[in-house]
This record gives structure tokens, C-alpha cells and sequence, in this order.
């Protein structure tokens, strides 16, 4: 191999390592220590999805206002506020225009927004996960359901069942996945692995500026 | 008003009763063919209890065949009647067991014949008191009606209690309804042992000598032999001679009938002539007089005692009352504007099935309500003693076309419970007359996938009153699978599973009580909790099933998956998007995709029959409902649930973990592979 092509070689790999520490959507921005930060709707999201495990509601609520991660302690489950803006509609439609259904993706939803918007998912199915892990469940195609922290009626609460972008209700008393989630962004510091990439790039393209006066 | 109905229709499967089985065992129910059973008392001519006569055969037969020998409850001395009935009664038995013995021991001595009357007389005083017809009240009020007399939990028929579940054919050839042809029939098998008796037990001596009081010793062997023989089957013959056995109450309680002679207190005159024709009545059955009833025939509704029949192929298929008619429509099409009366004799050449109603008439009836289900009334409705328009042949003129609804319910009148019959209203009217209602208690019987613990020790049977198995010691919890009711008085049966102390597992029917006319079922079956973490099915959290509906309900959800006929009929009514929607729910902790509906939306789409529309019960599918659908040109048959734990286990195993297992339908194949 001669001189000049291993120069090219080693700015390509260079280049490579820069992008790479870069996050895959343009919205969810990975943050050092395992989290996931939404800009478009300032959530900051664990990076791993089954942390919390499966709790029911109530408890899935108290593992998450007790979580203490990434120096910060205001996490939550996630939330459904009315997508009329006044009450809960618990018919099913397809469209999203009721709080049961597929299509649920207005910010509204924290989970639908990130699963339609954030993730650039459909209802045909979960095919985007991000840099997300725990998204899904490799036994069954439909999960893995994660709780929110809104109740929907007395006993009963929704749920979003990741595996095919449908926001449901359950018994409050059913074990579903607590994934935490909080409002705003943490300190924005790539994570050791991508640092690590990037920083052998800059080592390599730094290597290559320095021999070339010579 | 709201009412609790006890009394109109229940859940069950229906017991095939096969007409064309020959003399081996029949497991007939209890009180099998029995309407409008009443008690009585021990005395001659009034012995309990007694079913309608006309189940069998018209009572115009017996009223012109049998006049003078018929127990009218009606006097206004029951001494006198029962004198009267036995002075009646007397001298066709006594002419009746003469022409039978001399035309088979056309040379007997006057002695034996003496003797084989006395016997005859002594087993109709053993048996029933010598009672066989009798005209008898429902209740206070009621018209009298004639009965037959119905012994041994219904099992028995007629004066010489021909068991049911061993003579079911000949039952329907009248040998039990017919009083002479009952006589001449049951004769013949106490005839066989008394025959038998003098090699089996007295020596080989049939002709006794010595003194007087030794030939009278003899001849009352004889008689106790033929007796015992009767009673217990022909391998008894000697059994009055055990004093260990375990019968000696009953073969001594002959033996003192045969000495005490206590019919004659009731006969003043031994010589008076018979007031009927023993010798045509004997000998020609049904047929004499000639019957003119009309034929059986494909396309009428045919009238057989007091069932109601239709011609399907070769089989008969009935309901046990005129009044339900209207139930056949879905087995066989037929005329609905007559019903042709034949006579019992002439259907016997026909396999029969006779539907139970509870399960027949909600799958064929929209809006009927069940046995045990709340009611509420829409608007005032009297309360009747009987329902009007019942009687014979005009139930029927109604029958198929206006589905005509009558309720013998329980209702609160001026703070008392009544008990009575509504008219519900026919198929254009029921909606705004009486509805479905939630009931305002616990329920009044267990439902299939119900748990229950029985009260005192309770025999398992094969068949409902059947074949004993085993007896379940009190305050054992059992989970019924089954639920069925007979009779006008609503005897329940529940089917269970048991596991006995030898290990073994075992499924039979418990009686459960009766509804009418006190509900007795708190003496024999309580509601209980299931004793283990096993489900009669499994439901996502928050719902349980639900068994009228067959389905997991929540407080305002159905969960499916529902039927492809359910599904059409919702797309039809304007359900939307959510008719063919794959929802999703969390069942036993793993996500399984399902249709969901309203609750309203899954009764409307579902329907109201014994299975949701669609679907019909497989006896095939062990009485599961089932749907013959088509899936891409393949023909499929579907299963529903309730899937209980062993089975939804064992299904989990075999398929890999389908996420079928856990709902409430399954490919039937699955289903019966699962099937021990």
C-alpha cells in the first residue's frame, strides 16, 4: 500500500468516528450515562427501556419518582394529557383522535410522540428503536407494554403496547415495564463509547495534519 | 318492578335420550318425560308421586279405557275414594294375574293360583301402594290433571314400577303409561321367578305336600322368591333367605305385606266383576281401542304425549312441552300453523332426541332469558297462576311464528314473595316487556367454571340420577362444568370433576336441588371459592368471565376474540374500525393481541343465544361452542373458551408458547388434540 492511500485511509476512518458519536435521529440526542434526550420535546428518557422491570401501575409510579440517575431525581412515568385538551375519549379509533388507539402520536402522548414522531415508527409495527434498549421483546412481537402515569378510569390506566404503536388502558393492576422519563435536558456529554470512537478519529486526523509539513 | 326468574330457562347441554336403544342401561335422568310432578302419601291409590299421564299417551285413552280405576284426588273423602279406587282395582288385578298365569301354566292348581295372586297382590302393595292412575292438583287452585304414578325419583312408571333406565323402549311402547300393558309386562318378569324359584331355593319342589300350614310356608317362598328376583334382578331369587343381606328390610317388609293382606281392609266385595276389559286392555295394548291419531311425517309438528316433535331424517327431535315448539325451528322446518297428536307407540320406531329447552330455546329464541337470570319488567305484566294460552295445540299455533316468551318467575307482591307466570311478550314485543337485568344477589345456581362445595355426602352419578361412582364427603369444593335441568320442577344437575381417595379422578353429575316449588339448593351445593391459584379461564387483569357472555368482561369491556359472525354483524351495525381491530391486553403477564368492544357492542354482535352468533355447542368439542369459518379458502373450525389452567398449560407446552393459549379461542384441532 502506498503512502498517500493510507492517508486517505486513515481520514475516512477519521471521519467515521466523528459521525458515529453522533446520535441517529435528529431529535433524540444521546446523553452520557444512559439517557436519551428528546429535543423536540425536552424529555429526557432512560436509555434502557426495561431498567424499571415490570411493576404494576402504582408501583411502576413510586420506582420512578424514587429513581435517582444521571445526578438528576425528577423522574416520572411518562403521561397522556386529552388530545381534545378537556377528557380522556376511550373508544378506539385508528387515527388518533381519541386516547385509545393507534396513530396516537401528538405531544400529547409522551410515549405515541416518541414512537410515531421522535423514533419515526407506523403503526404496521415497531422498526426504530433508536439508541434505545429494551424496546423490544424478542418472544413476543407486540411488546413489550409500558405503563404511563395516567389513569383512565377508576382502577385502570394507559399503557403502550411498543411492539405495535398502540396506546391502550389495563388494569392498574397488571405488570407492565417502568420506563422513566423527566422534563429537560441533562448535561449534554457524549457517552464513553462514542467518546472513545471519536476521539481515536481526531487522534488519527490529528496524526495526518501533523506529518504532512514534512 | 324488578323480578328474580327462577324458573324460565337455564344453561345446559342437552342429554340425548336415544329411542332406539334395546334393553341394556339408559341413563335417563331423573323424573326423564316427568311434568308437573305431585306428591301423595303412603295409602292405596295415592303412593308419590305422579307426572302428568299425558307425556305418554292421551288421556282420552285412559279416561275411555280406564274409567272407575282412576284415584280422584277431587273427592271430598280420600277414605272413601281409596275404597272405592281398591274395590275398582281389586278385581282387574285379580282377573289380570288369573288369565296371565293360566296362559302360561294353562293346567295350574287352583292352589298355586291362589298363591301367585296373593304374590301379585303383595308386590302391588310393595311397589306403589297399588296406585298407578290418579287425578291430582299441581297446588291449591290448580285444575286437577291425570297422573301416572312415578316412583324411585321418577325412575319408576306405573303401578309395577318399570324402571326407566332399563326399560326405556318398552316405556315408550307404553308399558308403563298403559296400566295393563305395565302389568302384563312387569308380570312376566316375576312370573320368570317364580318359576325359577324351586330349583335356585325351595329344593327342586313345585308341588308341596304335608300339612296345611307347610303348603301355605311353601307357597309364600314362592312368593318371596319371585319377589326378591323382582326387586333385585334374577340372580336374587334366593336373596329373602340371607338374613345379612342387605336388603332383608325390603324382602321382610313383602314378606309381611304377603301375610297381612292389608288391601283388603279397602275391598268389600273379592268376587265383584272388573269394571274395565282386562282381557283387551292385556292383550292388545295401545291398540284397543284403535287409536286415531294422525302419522308421522317430515314438515309436521307432531304432538307425542305431551313432547313436541319434529322429523329430522330419521330422527325424532323433540322439546318436552307443546309450549316450546317454537324451539325446533332450527332443527327441522315444519307446518307451525297444526300439530298432529300421535301416539308414543308410534314414534318408537324412530331414534329420539329429546333437547333439553334451557339450552335449545335461547339459541333459536332471541332475547329469552335463562333459568336463574334477572329480569326487569318494562311495564306492569300480570302475574299468572299458569300461563295462558298453553294448553295443548294452541301453543303450538303460536308457536314457531310469534315465539311467544312465558316466565314462571318469583316475584315481590305487597312484600311477599309469589311465585307465578308472565307473559313476556313474542318476538315484535319481548324487547319492551322484560330485559335482562343484573342480579341484585348472588346468583341462584352455579355456572359452568362456578365452584361449589357440596353439603352433605353427595353421590356422583355417570348421568344425571344415573350409574353411582363414588360419594363425595360434605364440604368437599367441587368446579362444575355443566349444568342441567329437568323436569317442570327444575331438578339441577351439576357435572363436576372429583378426585376421590383412591386417586382417581373422576367427572360425574351431582344433584344440585331443585328451584320450584322452594329452592332446595342450599342443602345440597353451595357457592365457594376455586381452593387453588387454577382458573376455570383466564382473563386479563381486571375482567373475569363472564358466563352468560362466554367472554372476559370488564366493568364497560368484552375481550375476544369473537366470532367471524360477531364480526360481521358489528361491521353491519356501524361498529367502525374497532369491529376488525387487533387491540391488545395483558393476559397471565404476557401482551396478546385481541379485539375489544364495548360490552353493548359485543351483547348486540354476539347475540343472546346458548353461544355466541355463529357458533353453536359440538357435543364433538366436548359441548365447547364452535364456528365452522373460512380462512384464506381453508375451512376451519374454531373452539371458545373458558380454557381452564390445566388445559391452557398444557396447550402452552404443546404449541411453543402460542399466544392463542391464553385466549378464548382456539383451533379446534388444537383443542381436541388436547383431549384425553
Amino acid at each position: 500500500m502506498t503512502a498517500p492511500i493510507k492517508k486517505t485511509l486513515l481520514a475516512a476512518l477519521a471521519l467515521t468516528g466523528l459521525l458515529s458519536g453522533m446520535p441517529a435521529q435528529a431529535d433524540l440526542q444521546l446523553r452520557a450515562g444512559g439517557m436519551v434526550y428528546d429535543t423536540a420535546t425536552n424529555l429526557t428518557w432512560l436509555a434502557d427501556a426495561g431498567l424499571g422491570g415490570l411493576r404494576t401501575q402504582a408501583d411502576a409510579a413510586l420506582w420512578a419518582e424514587a429513581l435517582s440517575f444521571g445526578g438528576v431525581d425528577d423522574w416520572r412515568l411518562p403521561t397522556v394529557a386529552p388530545v381534545n385538551g378537556i377528557a380522556l375519549q376511550l373508544d378506539y379509533t385508528e387515527d388518533g383522535s381519541t386516547d385509545v388507539g393507534l396513530n396516537n402520536a401528538g405531544l400529547n402522548t409522551e410515549l405515541g410522540y416518541l414512537y410515531y414522531v421522535s423514533l419515526g415508527n407506523t403503526a404496521a409495527g415497531l422498526t426504530q428503536t433508536g439508541d434505545f434498549a429494551g424496546l423490544v421483546d424478542p418472544t413476543n412481537a407486540i411488546g413489550p407494554v409500558f405503563w404511563t402515569g395516567t389513569a383512565s378510569e377508576p382502577g385502570w390506566g394507559l399503557a403502550f403496547f411498543m411492539g405495535m404503536g398502540l396506546q391502550d388502558q389495563l388494569s392498574s393492576d397488571t405488570l407492565g415495564q417502568a420506563w422513566a422519563v423527566r422534563v429537560g435536558d441533562v448535561a449534554a456529554v457524549p457517552e464513553p463509547g462514542s467518546v472513545a470512537l471519536m476521539l481515536a478519529g481526531l487522534a488519527a486526523a490529528a496524526g495526518v495534519t501533523r506529518r504532512r509539513p514534512r | 318492578m324488578r323480578l328474580l326468574a327462577l324458573f324460565t330457562l337455564c344453561f345446559s347441554v342437552c342429554l340425548g335420550l336415544a329411542g332406539s336403544a334395546q334393553a341394556a342401561y339408559t341413563p335417563t335422568p331423573n323424573d326423564w318425560a316427568c311434568t308437573n310432578k305431585v306428591g301423595g302419601t303412603w295409602t292405596h291409590g295415592r303412593a308419590p308421586s305422579g307426572c302428568d299421564a299425558s307425556a305418554f299417551g292421551p288421556d282420552s285413552f285412559v279416561r275411555g279405557n280406564y274409567t272407575g280405576v282412576i284415584f280422584s284426588d277431587a273427592s271430598s273423602s280420600l277414605v272413601d275414594e281409596r275404597k272405592r279406587y281398591m274395590q275398582a282395582m281389586y278385581p282387574v288385578i285379580r282377573d289380570a294375574s288369573q288369565r296371565y298365569l293360566l296362559s302360561r301354566k294353562p293346567a295350574v292348581s287352583a292352589r298355586e293360583l291362589e298363591a301367585f295372586q296373593r304374590g301379585t297382590y303383595a308386590t302391588l302393595r310393595q311397589e306403589t301402594f297399588w296406585s298407578h292412575y290418579r287425578d291430582a292438583q299441581l297446588s291449591a287452585g290448580q285444575p286437577y290433571v291425570l297422573k301416572m304414578m312415578r316412583g324411585d325419583s321418577g325412575h319408576g312408571h306405573g303401578m309395577m314400577q318399570v324402571d326407566d333406565r332399563y326399560h326405556f323402549v318398552q316405556l315408550q311402547e307404553g308399558k308403563g303409561w298403559n296400566m295393563m300393558q305395565n302389568f302384563t309386562y312387569a308380570i312376566d318378569i316375576y312370573y320368570d321367578a317364580w318359576q325359577a324359584a324351586p330349583n335356585a331355593c325351595l329344593g327342586g319342589v313345585t308341588t308341596p305336600t304335608g300339612t296345611t300350614a307347610e303348603i301355605d310356608a311353601y307357597w309364600r317362598s314362592r312368593a318371596r322368591s319371585a319377589w326378591s328376583a323382582y326387586n333385585g334382578g334374577p340372580t336374587k331369587v334366593c336373596r329373602w333367605q340371607n338374613a345379612a343381606d342387605v336388603n332383608v328390610a325390603k324382602d321382610n317388609g313383602y314378606r309381611d305385606n304377603y301375610d297381612n293382606r292389608l288391601w283388603l281392609v279397602d275391598v268389600a266385595d273379592t268376587a265383584k266383576a272388573a269394571a274395565i276389559d282386562v282381557n283387551c286392555l292385556m292383550d292388545n295394548g295401545p291398540q284397543c281401542p284403535v287409536p286415531t291419531g294422525g302419522s308421522v311425517e317430515p314438515g309436521k309438528l307432531l304432538q307425542v304425549g305431551a313432547a313436541a316433535c319434529v322429523l329430522n331424517g330419521s330422527t325424532l327431535e323433540c322439546v318436552d312441552d307443546v309450549r316450546d315448539a317454537a324451539c325446533l325451528a332450527g332443527r327441522a322446518s315444519f307446518d307451525d300453523s297444526s300439530i298432529t297428536p300421535v301416539y308414543v307407540a308410534q314414534t318408537a320406531g324412530y331414534a329420539r332426541i329429546d333437547h333439553n329447552r334451557h339450552q335449545l330455546c335461547r339459541a333459536q329464541v332471541p332475547g329469552l332469558q335463562s333459568l336463574a337470570s334477572a329480569i326487569s319488567t318494562t311495564q306492569p305484566l300480570d302475574l299468572r297462576s299458569a300461563p295462558d294460552g298453553m294448553v295443548l295445540g294452541q301453543a303450538a299455533a303460536a308457536g314457531a311464528q310469534q315465539q311467544k316468551r312465558l316466565y314462571r318467575i318469583r316475584a315481590a307482591l305487597n312484600g311477599a314473595l309469589t311465585d307465578g307466570w308472565i307473559d313476556a311478550g313474542d318476538a315484535a314485543t319481548h324487547a319492551t316487556k322484560a330485559v335482562g337485568a343484573a342480579p341484585t344477589g348472588p346468583g341462584a345456581i352455579a355456572y359452568a367454571g362456578d365452584w361449589v362445595k357440596v353439603v352433605p355426602n353427595l353421590n356422583m352419578r355417570a348421568t344425571p340420577g344415573g350409574a353411582l361412582l363414588v360419594a363425595i364427603p360434605a364440604g368437599t369444593a367441587v368446579q362444575v362444568k355443566e349444568v342441567f335441568g329437568t323436569a317442570s320442577a327444575n331438578n339441577l344437575y351439576y357435572r363436576v370433576e372429583y378426585v376421590h381417595s383412591d386417586g382417581v379422578l373422576r367427572e360425574g353429575w351431582i344433584f344440585a336441588g331443585n328451584l320450584y316449588p322452594v329452592s332446595t339448593l342450599a342443602n345440597w351445593a353451595v357457592p365457594t371459592t376455586a381452593p387453588s391459584l387454577a382458573k376455570h379461564a383466564h382473563c386479563p387483569n381486571g375482567t373475569r368471565y363472564d358466563h352468560h357472555a362466554r367472554q372476559c368482561m370488564s366493568g364497560s369491556q368484552a375481550y375476544g376474540p369473537f366470532t367471524a359472525a360477531a364480526q360481521q354483524a358489528c361491521v353491519d351495525g356501524g361498529g367502525g374500525a374497532v369491529c376488525t381491530a387487533n387491540r391488545a391486553t395483558v393476559i397471565d403477564g404476557v401482551a396478546v393481541a385481541m379485539p375489544i368492544w364495548s360490552k353493548a357492542l359485543a351483547a348486540a354482535a354476539s347475540g343472546n343465544g346458548d353461544c355466541p352468533r355463529g357458533a353453536a355447542r359440538s357435543m364433538a368439542h366436548r359441548f365447547h361452542c364452535t364456528e365452522a369459518v373460512t380462512r384464506n379458502g381453508v375451512a376451519e373450525t374454531d373452539v371458545y373458551g373458558p380454557f381452564g389452567t390445566a388445559l391452557v398449560n398444557a396447550c402452552l407446552a404443546r404449541s411453543g408458547n402460542a399466544a392463542w393459549c391464553r385466549t378464548n379461542r382456539w383451533p379446534a384441532a388444537a383443542f381436541l388434540a388436547l383431549q384425553p
